[in-house]
């Protein structure tokens, strides 16, 4: 009996069952005022039962198609439904914010409780796993990704949300938050980009280098066993004094806190994956290639240009795909020594206790955690060559 | 012409290569073969200057190599190896193109010459120009590494295990291949295998080595004959008399073959050879079309019924086998003489087993 539960796609049961449970949990909670504690209400509570019937329909619906494991209609299907059940989830909260929010005193905020983020994972699980089913149909495949994602987008534009104690968070600091945004976008890419070439640099020293290849890798190594907070707060010290030592430094804005160690611990951390890649990448290569393109009279330079470059591109940008995603959350705690970026809205709102004010950082780094990534395979697949990807 | 003198190649303590002198004539193929290790491929690698050598002299035309530029050198000198490294991001045409782009020829020229080469090698250039690599077999992927060694019409071919990698079915179309293209091209090839048969079928002269010294350098024939020393004698093996007769062609001792048309007499037939058991049956137009018994003969009222039919692939040789196969087929039908035939089946004459015996005897002299 179980396993014939089971034999359904375990990753679309896996996210129906999460979203199941989620229902009951609280998904709103109504606070007197932005930090005291609050009253949780289930959906039951915040929906009507038409609401209720219909998301646990969707649900059912999302588990009896991943039976059907064959042809794109029921993977579409289900991940429509899906998208249908993450938007309706956001609508349903953000009416019901406006609603409860009627009746009560002015500093009272409405904030997302346990059960709505729960849901939230769940219907992102499933559209997953629909995803990973439509491999073959990239159009079908990117619909149910983004849909969504782009309905929520003009749905927060069109003011639907604003009740919601984020989007009042939010309300009051749109400047800070459009500037931290961009400080966060700089910061990744000043480092990805200087720890791109550094690392590149130190993946083609290895793999020319025998002596090199091992200290490379150490500290490399090394470098991403420092919990990210500790190297951040190392290298104050060895900052300030150097800007003490030559005030020219300090000139042209390198001192011990602000962007310039930030900037440094995120090209610390990039180097790993970059430099890994790099060497694996221009190691993997068939000697045979490299030996005919040498015996045919190419020069060192040329059989770099010409074969070492575009065959180990994939795999140097996958390196750097790693090391922008990792970044954008490492960036986080660049504002602990004051270079500002999205995290600012997390530790402020540690200090005050305000949990929508953390996820007013948390959510946006989360968001171009995932934009950056989607990016950056896109960027990886252009530069796979043709002959490489796959014989057909 | 290319000349190695004294060539010596040391890794730490071992010699890989060890005073080889040796002289390649123009527009011949030299095959250098030997068990592993012996420094074939440390030889055939010093001559484009892949490997320089320790110590010793590596002349092409007289001019020493090392005078050159070791990129123009190789530019001047196709390179084909075993396995293959056809560049995996381009496409036929632009692995072929390779060397032509590197000495800057004109796009028509280019063009032109990958459209020649695959013709040459036998793949259809439309269906084959923008083909990936990897979305071709190990044979043609070889053949593409053959057009690419040839592509800048180089005088001197270095080939590394080329048929190496490829089943043997495969290898022998490819090898066939090979002979008719060098028929055509007179290239200076200096090829390195540790396939015996192979470097009998293909060589003009064999260089065998042994822990990098030259034993011998001769004609496979004469290697065949007489073996320079005990390790060439194991080496080519105790069936180098069969391997011998793989070299001379059956040209020298076709005769005269008693044959009938199909529609002689049969009175008529004893006329034609009085001694010879076998009579070849031929139609009108003297193609093959069986044999006559004549220990049979008497109870046959004509020839029509006393022939055994054959089809002449079966039953005949082509007037370019060489003994080998002229021995085979005989041993395979039980025969003592065999047919030979033209291109269009026409019977030519006949060879027997006794002729193959005296031919072989008379090379072992």
């Amino acid at each position: 009996m179980i396993r014939r539960v089971f034999s359904g796609d375990t990753v679309t049961i896996t996210g129906v069952v999460l979203g199941l449970i989620s229902l009951p949990i609280g998904w709103l909670t109504l606070k007197p005022s932005r930090i005291s504690a609050g009253t949780s209400l289930g959906l039951h509570e915040i929906a009507d039962w038409a609401g209720l019937a219909l998301i646990l329909a969707l649900w059912l619906a999302c588990f009896t198609l991943s039976y059907f494991r064959k042809g794109k209609l029921p993977a579409a299907m289900q991940g429509a439904a899906a998208n249908v059940i993450l938007v309706l989830s956001f609508v349903l909260s953000g009416l019901s914010a406006t609603r409860l929010l009627e009746s009560e005193a002015a500093y009272a905020r409405v904030s997302l409780g346990a059960g709505f983020w729960m849901t939230c994972i769940a219907a992102y699980i499933v559209i997953f796993a629909s995803r990973q089913r439509l491999d073959n149909s990239p159009v079908l495949r990117n619909i149910v990704s983004w849909t969504g994602i782009v309905i929520l987008l003009f749905l927060l534009i069109a003011g639907w949300f604003k009740d919601l104690s984020l989007m009042q968070e939010f309300a009051g600091r749109e400047e800070r938050f459009v500037q931290e945004l961009i400080h966060h976008i700089f910061l990744v890419g000043i480092g990805v980009a200087i720890g791109t070439i550094l690392g590149i640099l130190l993946g083609i020293w290895a793999t020319r280098n025998k002596r090199a290849e091992k200290p490379i890798f150490f500290i490399a190594n090394i470098t991403q066993t420092i919990p990210s907070l500790a190297l951040f707060g190392l290298l104050i010290a060895p900052l300030s004094a150097l800007s003490f030592a030559f005030p020219i430094l300090r000139e042209i804005g390198i001192r011990g806190v602000g962007d310039t160690p930030a900037i440094i611990a995120l090209i610390i951390y990039s180097l790993l994956p970059i430099t890994r890649n790099t060497y694996v990448g221009l190691r993997q290569l068939d000697t045979a290639v490299i030996d005919a393109g040498i015996g045919m009279g190419m020069s060192r330079m040329q059989v770099f240009r010409k074969i070492e470059v575009p065959l180990a591109a994939p795999l140097v940008l996958e390196g750097v795909r790693t090391a922008s995603v990792q970044s954008v959350g490492l960036a986080a705690i660049a504002a602990l020594i004051g270079a500002g970026g999205l995290g600012w809205f997390i530790f402020q709102g540690l200090g005050q206790a305000a949990a929508d004010l953390i996820l007013l950082g948390a959510i946006p780094i989360i968001v171009l955690a995932i934009i950056v990534d989607a990016v950056m395979r896109t960027i990886v697949r252009l530069a796979t060559p043709e002959g490489l990807a796959g014989g057909n | 012409m290319i000349r190695l003198e004294k060539v010596t190649k040391r890794y730490g303590d071992t010699l890989a290569v060890n005073g080889l002198s040796i002289e390649i004539n123009a527009g011949e193929v030299c095959v250098i073969i030997g068990p592993s290790g012996c420094g074939k491929t440390t030889t055939l690698r010093m001559i484009n200057r892949l490997i320089e050598p320790t110590s010793g002299h590596i002349f092409i035309d007289g001019r020493e190599i090392h005078i050159e530029k070791p990129e123009q050198l190789r530019r001047s000198i196709g390179y084909a190896i075993q396995s293959v490294g056809l560049f995996p991001h381009m496409t036929v045409a632009e692995n072929i193109a390779i060397v032509p782009e590197l000495l800057h020829w004109e796009k028509n020229r280019v063009s032109g010459r990958i459209e020649e080469l695959l013709t040459l090698v036998g793949l259809d250039p439309v269906e084959y120009a923008l083909k990936y690599p990897n979305q071709m077999s190990g044979g043609e992927a070889q053949r593409i590494g053959v057009a690419r060694a040839l592509a800048a019409n180089p005088p001197i071919l270095l080939m590394d295990e080329p048929f190496g990698a490829v089943d043997p079915l495969t290898r022998e179309r490819l090898q066939a291949q090979f002979i008719r293209i060098q028929q055509e091209l007179k290239k200076t090839i200096i090829l390195v295998t540790h396939d015996l048969d192979e470097a009998i079928r293909l060589a003009d002269r064999i260089a065998i080595m042994e822990s990098g010294k030259l034993v011998q350098y001769d004609t496979p024939e004469a290697i065949l004959a007489k073996p320079a020393n005990k390790f060439v004698h194991d080496f080519v093996g105790t069936d180098r008399a069969l391997k011998r007769l793989s070299r001379i062609s059956i040209k020298g001792i076709v005769k005269h073959a008693p044959s009938v048309s199909i529609n002689t007499p049969m009175k008529d037939v004893h006329s034609v050879c009085k001694q010879c058991r076998w009579v070849w049956v031929v139609d009108d137009d003297r193609r093959l079309i069986g044999w006559i018994d004549r220990a049979i003969l008497p109870e046959a009222s004509s020839v029509k019924e006393a022939v055994v039919r054959g089809n002449p692939d079966e039953i005949a040789v082509t007037n370019s086998a060489t003994l080998r196969e002229a021995l085979s087929r005989m041993l395979g039908q039980g025969l003592k003489s065999i047919p030979v035939v033209d291109d269009s089946d026409h019977l030519v004459g006949e060879v027997a087993l006794s002729d193959i015996e005296a031919a072989t005897a008379e090379t072992e002299a």
